[in-house]
């Protein structure tokens, strides 16, 4: 028998719109990245070009986990060590193998700038760029490889159990990098060894270096790789946690015995979930990778992992706009604040622990920007109407107090607007949080963030302010970033 | 022969310390159900609160009697003390929150315990270089007992840092043993584990249980890390070192059952016979490659895969079914 679709002439989708609508999206997400690596990359300057370069790759990074830890909801510490693979297998074709394929030095010896990717691939898009691109591919698939491996534990296991074996993964990754043997410069010796024959030579523990550049800022190209990547990658899971698929996954982390009553493949769904994540994470490794221009495995471990945690877990498990704002932020605000730096770690440390007790689903939670009420005109309406029990009014003011002390911290260095600020962010946050509870609950989110920000501005001003009572030569630190 | 003693001696001796870790992590999971990640930095807690009593009550050089017993009960009761502290403030109001919530606490209360302490000054105060162990310039950690040959056996010493750990270990755990399953107070944290409201109901203050099992718990790890710090002569930094001394504890307690005395000390065990005996004779029978040596923390993780899978709750752990 026919299917209802062939039978009704209507329901039938027209072939050319159908793949339109597949496919406009990436066509759109392609052409965005080329336009950005043209026009945004030449105007923001190196500095900035290189904090979106970062960004950029700790969506990709953050986007992936999401699937585990957030869509799934199965607590994945091992992150880092599908980085590190994706790293190597990418650092690996584009290091020996452009010597193989391309063959564009003097035979003689190693000379500096001769694998950079600025001057012998032939431009954009040229023979090194590809073969970077298909770096990034071997480095997506040798990783998820191993989330099959990574995903099978997850059957058995779950909850604090599975987030210690994912770990014990990845310091296994980790030990297995440092103890790859030596990596030789020599063209050489390079050209005249098989790439099977070096495919133990990674460096070990001094790392794998002079890894061509094709995602550094600077470089023609990196915007629009790791952009691509980054923006593939959001349709992706857009389209995941809109789908049955992903409301599969959703079903799975909110209670596996339930989800399976109800006919998801509970297996299959998480073993997916941790090979795309995977995938992703090794593409993210493999820009890393060539954005730094080394591996270190040492940097790729458990506190690597953690950092991807912490970008997850304060834009909100299961969001998509969440992790961006959350990479945006957590990679923007040290660089802002770099005078802190020593404090960054301390300052992530409190930030966890305060919206877990706050805010336990993140900041966004499973919701999207688009999803909350403020971007809807009828809300506005309504607050204009009547403030006082718009939680949501009382909660954005907190939120904009804290976001204004941590400017007047780097514009207007005044101790005491900084302080009002700040304190008014902390107050307008508390009770935006505590009003919001007792209406629909919206506004939580900003009152948390207005709370976090204004206990982070609060923090500065006192380790500024105790720098500067201590040493008393030096001038009140706090204009010290200037803006 | 006197190389297979010594191999035997020092099993014993990191299994000793492994114990001490692990039985922390032990309790409090046996009691909230939640691993508490913080664990691992309240024993380079211990290292550091150590350096610092010891430095503040100037037996830098004099190897006095007094020095270990003092500077050791010190230690245990500040790192008692935080603890305590640290479930006052993080995990009591996350007591009926998910566990991924606890979890990703703990989490967060291991950083900033960790990074507080790689800090290489405070704001506001001078010279705390020399006091507090903080940032990333090393310093040596005070010889609070001379490590004395207690006896020789062939060729082999028998040094007093070893004899120290493994008998405090044995000690520890036959007294923590005996807590639990003799006591009033065990029988009420038994109690809490069984059920937290019913036990409630029954009269047991579940706060006050709670608070003496974390201050144990980080008695016994400030224990373990200032005995680390004395056997290594540890350079005390906020390095990996702690980290990966923590895990292995942590490994150890979930590969011996998590939750279970008995098992933390056979995992402990397991742990360091796997970490010290099996590496030292899997090196020796493929002579000249550089990178079997390097795998002693492969065959740890390994060890816990495996386990994991073939026993998910661990060797000696209850197995739990789960009910809708």
């Amino acid at each position: 028998m026919k299917s209802l679709q062939e039978r009704v002439p209507g329901l039938m989708p027209n072939v050319a719109v159908a793949f339109g609508r597949s496919a406009g999206p990436f066509v759109v997400a392609i052409v965005l990245a080329l336009v950005m690596d043209l026009v945004i990359a030449p105007a923001a300057g190196l500095t900035w070009t290189k904090i979106l370069l970062d960004v950029g790759i700790a969506i990709v990074l953050a986007g992936s986990l999401n699937v585990v830890n957030g869509y799934a909801g199965q607590f994945s510490l091992g992150q880092a060590g599908f980085m590190l693979i994706g790293a190597y297998a990418a650092a690996f074709l584009t290091f020996y193998g452009s010597m193989h394929f391309i063959s564009t030095c003097p035979p003689d010896a190693m000379t500096p700038g001769c694998f950079t990717g600025k001057g012998p691939t032939g431009g954009f898009l040229g023979s090194g760029q590809l073969l970077f691109l298909a770096g990034c591919i071997l480095g997506g698939v040798i990783a998820s490889l191993l989330g099959l491996v990574v995903g099978l534990p997850s059957l058995r296991l779950r909850g604090d159990y599975l987030a210690i074996v994912t770990l014990g993964f990845g310091e296994i990754v980790r030990v297995f990098g440092q103890i790859t043997a030596r990596q030789p410069k020599n063209v050489e010796e390079i050209q005249g060894r098989s790439l099977a024959d070096l495919a133990n030579n990674l460096g070990g523990a001094e790392g794998f270096s002079q890894i061509p550049d094709y995602t550094a800022a600077g470089t023609g190209g990196a915007m629009f790789f790791v952009f691509t990547f980054a923006f593939i990658l959001l349709i992706l899971i857009y389209r995941l946690k809109y789908s049955s698929k992903g409301r599969a996954l959703l079903a799975v982390r909110e209670n596996e015995i339930a989800a399976e009553a109800m006919g998801v493949d509970t297996t299959r769904a998480k073993v997916v979930a941790f090979v795309f994540s995977a995938f992703f994470a090794g593409i993210g490794g493999a820009l890393y990778a060539h954005q730094v221009g080394a591996i270190d495995p040492k940097e790729l471990g458990f506190q690597k992992s953690i950092d991807l945690v912490i970008i997850v877990v304060i834009g909100g498990m299961g969001s998509i706009t969440g992790v961006v704002l959350g990479a945006s932020i957590l990679v923007v605000l040290p660089e802002l604040f770099r005078e802190f730096s020593e404090y960054r770690m301390i300052v992530y440390a409190l930030a966890l622990i305060v919206v877990m007790i706050a805010r336990p689903q993140g900041v966004m939670g499973v919701q999207e920007l688009w999803d909350l009420a403020w971007t809807r005109l009828a809300w506005w309406r309504k607050a204009f109407v009547n403030l006082r029990t718009r939680p949501n009014a009382l909660a954005i003011a907190a939120f904009a107090s804290s976001v204004g002390s941590l400017v007047a911290y780097k514009v207007f260095p005044v101790v005491g607007l900084i302080l009002v600020l700040a304190v008014g962010g902390i107050v307008g946050g508390v009770f935006g949080r505590r009003l919001s509870r007792k209406h629909d609950g919206s506004g939580a989110g900003w009152g948390s963030v207005a709370l976090l920000l204004g206990i982070i501005a609060l923090l500065a001003l006192v380790l500024a302010l105790a720098e500067a009572s201590h040493a008393v030569e030096v001038e009140l630190p706090l204009g010290a970033g200037g803006g | 022969m006197s190389d297979l003693l010594q191999t035997l001696i020092n099993t014993l001796a990191v299994g000793g310390l492994y114990a001490l870790i692990a039985l922390g992590y032990t309790l409090v999971y046996g009691i909230l159900r939640f691993i508490n990640f913080a664990h691992s930095d309240i024993v380079a807690w211990g290292g550091w609160v150590a350096f610092t009593v010891a430095s503040g009550l100037g037996f830098l050089a004099g190897e006095s009697v007094f020095a270990m017993p003092l500077v050791m009960l010190l230690t245990m009761g500040i790192c008692a003390a935080m603890g305590v502290t640290i479930e006052l403030l993080a995990y009591r109001p996350l007591r009926k929150a998910p566990r991924l919530n606890v979890l990703i606490t703990a989490i967060g209360v291991s950083l900033l315990l960790q990074n507080f302490g790689l800090l290489d000054h405070i704001p506001g105060l001078s010279k705390t270089q020399d006091v507090f162990p903080f940032g990333n310039r090393p310093s040596t950690m005070k010889s609070l007992l001379p490590n004395s040959v207690l006896g020789e056996i062939g060729d082999v010493q028998i040094r007093l840092y070893d004899v120290l750990m493994i008998v405090l270990a044995v000690v520890l755990v036959v007294a923590l043993e005996r807590l639990v399953y003799k006591t009033k107070l065990g029988r009420a944290m038994r109690a809490v584990s069984f059920d937290e409201r019913t036990a409630a109901l029954m009269g047991i203050n579940v706060n006050m249980v709670v608070s003496v099992t974390f201050a144990i718990g980080s008695a016994l790890a400030a224990a373990g890390g200032l005995l680390f710090a004395l056997r290594n002569d540890l350079r005390m930094t906020a390095d990996s070192t702690w980290v990966l001394l923590g895990l292995k504890a942590f490994v150890a307690a979930v590969v011996g059952g998590i939750g279970n005395v008995r098992g933390a000390a056979a995992g402990a065990l397991l742990i360091a016979f796997v970490e010290v005996f099996v590496h030292r004779y899997v090196t020796a029978l493929v002579p000249g490659s550089t990178w079997v040596g390097q795998l002693q923390d492969v065959y740890v993780f390994v060890i816990l895969i495996v386990v994991l899978l073939w026993r998910p709750s661990g060797l000696f752990g209850k197995s739990t079914v789960e009910k809708v």
